[in-house]
């Protein structure tokens, strides 16, 4: 019967176009089915922000509106570049250069036309994008300095992660165009800033359209960091600094550069750590040009060195602190020993030529006679005062939580052949004894062997953050908490050294730094330098290391300036002296 | 007709379908709801499975002319809802929201097999039933719905023939419909219906819509990728695919042989149905038989062909599979009606016999 018929000719054709499609056609069409395809896209969690200790906003991140676009397919006559120069607020020659080599060099690679939009650009941009074909607003997030400009060695600053970091960071979740902390605490704790980053499952068709959007993980906000430091005491440890900076500079003709160090003198909290000159980093947060970054590190000042952490100079006479501390511990000599000096050593000359005479152990800290430690350091000899000056902390990071920190040469007869070649000579100790010749330090290993000095023997991990915040205030790291070790000495023999360091800024070579408000102990160093390429005129490197109050040390402050001729006590104590007055005068800014 | 293989059939289709619809669309979304859908229709298919199309016919006239009014209310603005650029949908508060031109398509096959009840439907008959269906044809090409207008055509076209109306007439009708149609078509509508034989030319439109859908049913293979498994199916490149498409995920994630399971079942009610609108005896059930076939053969058939690009793509949708509760409620209901028809059919034998029995004994 024909329906019968017709019905079951449908069926066949119908079941035959199954057929043809599901098993002859099957490989072509699963193939094409394939190119349809879901990718993931990761968004990148907001990173944490940076606090003071008491609470201000140091680095915060600001939205950064680009303006994007495929050369090629935005108009890019003279009529339309000229609206889009305005729109952006450039010079409608230089935009119109800059596309044109864009379009010479690949026309469809995405083009930043602008970076850093203001509002009112935004605003202007986003009229235009309605008529510009392939142009996008690109939100993305970049570092704001909400404090100012200030310590900006230690926040550091953040770049595109490069081959050999991706590779390395591969593991960890880090991605290419990822950007990473690339100096400074930015850099220390980026896996704890960062946070996680958000997954997202987008299903993109065979001509690339976004068909559906399934997010599989939200981001996760990056740690906050609340550092030790003071803001305040920061600037003013900086402004102190650039004083003294400036008036070198006047006086010598010559940019030179200097650090300090503020640290609680228990544990090894940072309260500011200040090197000179700073640099801008803005530059960095937007995105440096390859002009801007060779201009920077070619200048002769070095602005980019952490001087703090970064700079290893010759301790000079601060290093009695530890020759002294040795011959104490090994009883070469005690507080009430008086030593005799002639004004030389086996060649060596005293720093007051004409000799201190006869001098208590206090003095010799307080006058910094170089006679007694050339004595102390024979009769130690090179093995037990190179060790005590390990265990003290030289010659190996202090582990600072900042990148690149040097590590400083404590120098021993087996250093010296493998490095030098040569084998080592007694004149070698005598120079090693009042920290000249090979011994180079930091100025914050420096600060550790004072706050040994002053805490009675406690080898402090200096830390600049305090606590690690987790977005939903949590607390996840406390780093640099506890001390790296603890010195095995009597505990009045580091108040003998405390004495003589207290004697140096009553009647001494500190002077300088006698605070109207507070009891300073300290001691000077000054470095003799031979002229050379660096340092043309062989200027002097000065040293003031110090703590307060003396009866119970809190803090500690290490001043050091590079070729600043004259000596410690005139160049370095004056700057320390203006950061107690702060801390400690009316101003109270510890409390 | 067999009940248990109308059953089988039955809720094999109602499976398959469901299944397809819950794997797109999800069991929050599309799932759940499909489901009471389902399980409404076959309430009403039992209630009218109980009694003889017969005894209903009366509703014949007032529930066409509802259905016109709905039609009618649909088009008013704010009244109608518009999806897609066309208004269908009649929402009735928390009773949920209707699609009338669903409830037009029965409407209609009662209206036909009232005027064709006639023992040999003349003329009038055949303007009379030509004026119904214009009226309806009308309103539903005024949302525009073209799918369902010519569902209510096939209708017309499948029960005149049934019913033995002038065949002149219907011939002239078919012929001329399908010769003025380009005149009376806008070009896009044109477009439209032909972009199936070159799908590549519209990549953004209704062509990629094919496209994907046998990409889809394509790389279903012999078996399939297994339910919830299609790569396009469940990431959304078959827009909507719990809707007209549905087909697709079927092909996808079931391969060839659910496709021709499907196939199969469809066929097996099909022939179930026939059967009973052949052997009614009723004129006016076996036109309501006939008009209920024709609505759930013209309707699957159409959708398949336009899934796997063998036809043009009107919204039609798959009896039984595509998600939509109007559509779901009509079809389970016509079903109900055929059995309803089937009953009284299957007690009339009973009657037959006891005459044969009584024969022998007469002479
Ligand atoms: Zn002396």
């Amino acid at each position: 019967m024909s329906l019968a018929g017709l019905g079951t000719a449908v069926m066949l054709v119908l079941g035959g176009r199954f057929y043809q499609l599901e098993v002859l056609r099957h490989k072509e069409l699963l193939h094409k089915a394939q190119s349809n395809s879901v990718f993931t896209e990761y968004t990148t969690a907001p990173r944490g922000r940076i606090w003071d200790r008491h609470g201000k906003l140091l680095v915060t991140n600001e939205p950064d509106f680009q303006l994007e676009g495929i050369p090629f397919e935005v108009p890019h006559d003279a009529k339309h570049l000229q609206q889009l120069a305005l729109a952006t607020g450039q010079p409608p020659h230089k935009l119109k250069a800059r596309v044109d080599k864009a379009l010479k060099a690949g026309p469809l690679e995405p083009f930043v036309f602008a970076r850093a939009l203001n509002t009112p650009q935004v605003v202007a941009a986003t009229k235009l994008l309605p008529q510009y074909k392939g142009l996008k607003l690109v939100i993305r997030e970049r570092r704001r300095f909400a404090g100012g400009l200030h310590a900006t060695h230690s926040l550091g600053y953040m770049g595109e992660i490069t081959a050999e970091e991706l590779k390395e960071l591969r593991p960890k979740g880090y991605m290419g165009l990822d950007r990473v902390g690339k100096e400074g605490l930015e850099r220390t704790y980026d896996g704890w800033l960062r946070g996680y980053k958000g997954v997202s499952k987008i299903s993109i068709d065979a001509l690339g359209r976004t068909v559906k959007t399934n997010q599989v993980r939200p981001p996760k906000p990056g740690c906050d960091l609340k550092l030790a430091l003071d803001w305040e005491l920061q600037k003013v440890a900086e402004s102190a600094l650039q004083e003294m900076l400036d008036t070198l500079r006047k006086e010598n003709g010559e940019l030179s550069g200097g650090s300090v160090v503020v640290m609680e003198a228990q544990t090894g909290a940072v309260r500011a750590l200040v090197s000179l000159p700073q640099y801008d980093p803005r530059p960095f947060a937007r995105g440096i040009t390859q002009k801007e970054y060779t201009r920077l590190i070619n200048q002769p000042n070095l602005p980019l060195l952490h001087r703090a952490v970064q700079t290893i100079a010759s301790p000079g006479s601060t290093f009695k602190l530890v020759t002294s501390s040795a011959a104490l511990s090994h009883g070469l000599c005690s507080a009430g020993t008086v030593f005799y000096c002639g004004g030389s050593y086996a060649g060596a000359n005293c720093f007051v030529t004409s000799g201190h005479g006869s001098i208590g152990f206090e003095g010799s800290l307080a006058h910094s006679c170089d006679v007694v430690y050339y004595m102390l350091g024979v009769k130690l000899g090179v093995d037990r005062l190179s060790r005590h000056a390990q265990n003290m902390g030289l010659g190996a990071p202090t582990g600072i939580d900042l990148p690149g920190e040097s590590h400083g040469i404590c120098p021993t007869p087996d250093w010296k052949w493998k490095n030098i070649g040569d084998k080592w000579y007694e004149g070698d100790t005598v120079n090693f004894s009042i920290g000249q010749g090979f011994l180079l330090v930091t100025p914050v290993q420096m600060a550790v062997v004072c706050a040994a000095v002053a805490n009675g023997g406690k080898i402090v991990q200096p830390h600049l953050v305090q606590q690690v915040v987790s977005y939903q205030g949590r607390i996840m790291a406390r780093p640099g908490f506890k001390p790296r070790r603890r010195l095995k000495l009597a505990g009045n023999l580091w108040a003998a050294v405390r004495q003589g360091m207290r004697g140096a800024v009553l009647y001494g070579t500190g002077g300088a730094c006698n605070s109207e408000y507070v009891h300073v102990a300290g001691k000077t160093g000054t470095v003799e330098n031979m002229p050379n390429s660096e340092n043309v005129h062989g200027r002097n490197h000065t040293w003031f290391v110090s703590f307060a109050p003396y009866e119970h040390p809190e803090i500690v402050v290490v001043v050091m300036c590079e070729k600043s001729g004259g000596y410690g006590g005139s160049r370095c104590a004056p700057v320390a002296r203006k950061i107690y007055d702060y801390l400690y005068g009316p101003s109270q800014g510890i409390r | 007709m067999s009940l248990r293989a109308v059953v089988c059939s039955l809720l094999g289709l109602l499976t398959v379908g469901w299944l397809a619809v819950w794997s797109s669309a999800g069991w929050a979304g599309e799932g759940s709801k499909q489901l009471t859908h389902i399980i409404m229709g076959l309430g009403l298919l039992g209630l009218c499975a109980q009694s003889r199309p017969l005894s209903i016919r009366w509703l014949s006239t007032p529930y066409f002319f509802a259905s016109a009014l709905a039609l009618l209310l649909v088009l008013i603005p704010g009244v109608g809802q518009t999806v897609n650029g066309s208004q269908r949908w009649l929402s009735l508060g928390p009773l949920g929201t209707w699609q009338p031109s669903e409830f037009a398509k029965l409407a209609l096959i009662l209206m036909l097999a009232r005027v064709y009840q006639g023992r040999k439907p003349g003329w009038k008959a055949f303007f009379t039933a030509g004026a119904c269906t214009g009226l309806l044809f009308a309103l539903i090409a005024k949302q525009p719905d073209l799918g369902t207008a010519l569902v209510l055509g096939a209708i017309f076209a499948g029960m005149s023939w049934v019913a033995g109306a002038p065949f002149l007439g219907l011939f002239t009708l078919i012929v001329g419909g399908a010769a003025l149609a380009p005149f009376v078509l806008h070009d896009y509508q044109k477009n439209r219906l032909l972009i199936f034989l070159h799908p590549e030319t519209d990549p953004r439109g209704l062509g990629y819509h094919i496209t994907q859908s046998q990409l889809a049913i394509g790389s279903g293979g012999w078996v399939g990728q297994g339910l919830g498994q299609g790569a396009l199916s469940q990431n959304g490149f078959v827009p909507e695919n719990w809707t007209d498409f549905v087909f697709s995920v079927i092909g996808e994630e079931l391969g060839l042989l659910g496709c021709w399971g499907l196939l199969a079942l469809g066929a097996l009610l099909a022939v179930q149905l026939l059967r009973v609108s052949w052997t009614c005896r009723d004129r006016y059930e076996a036109l309501v038989c006939s008009g209920v076939c024709t609505l759930l053969g013209f309707q699957g058939l159409t959708n398949l062909c336009m899934t796997v690009g063998l036809a043009p793509v009107v919204g039609i949708p798959l009896p039984f599979c595509t998600y939509g509760g109007s559509a779901m409620l009509i079809n389970l209901v016509g079903i109900g009606l055929v059995m309803g028809a089937a009953q009284a059919d299957n007690a009339a034998p009973k009657l037959q016999e006891l005459l044969k029995k009584t024969e022998p004994e007469a002479r």
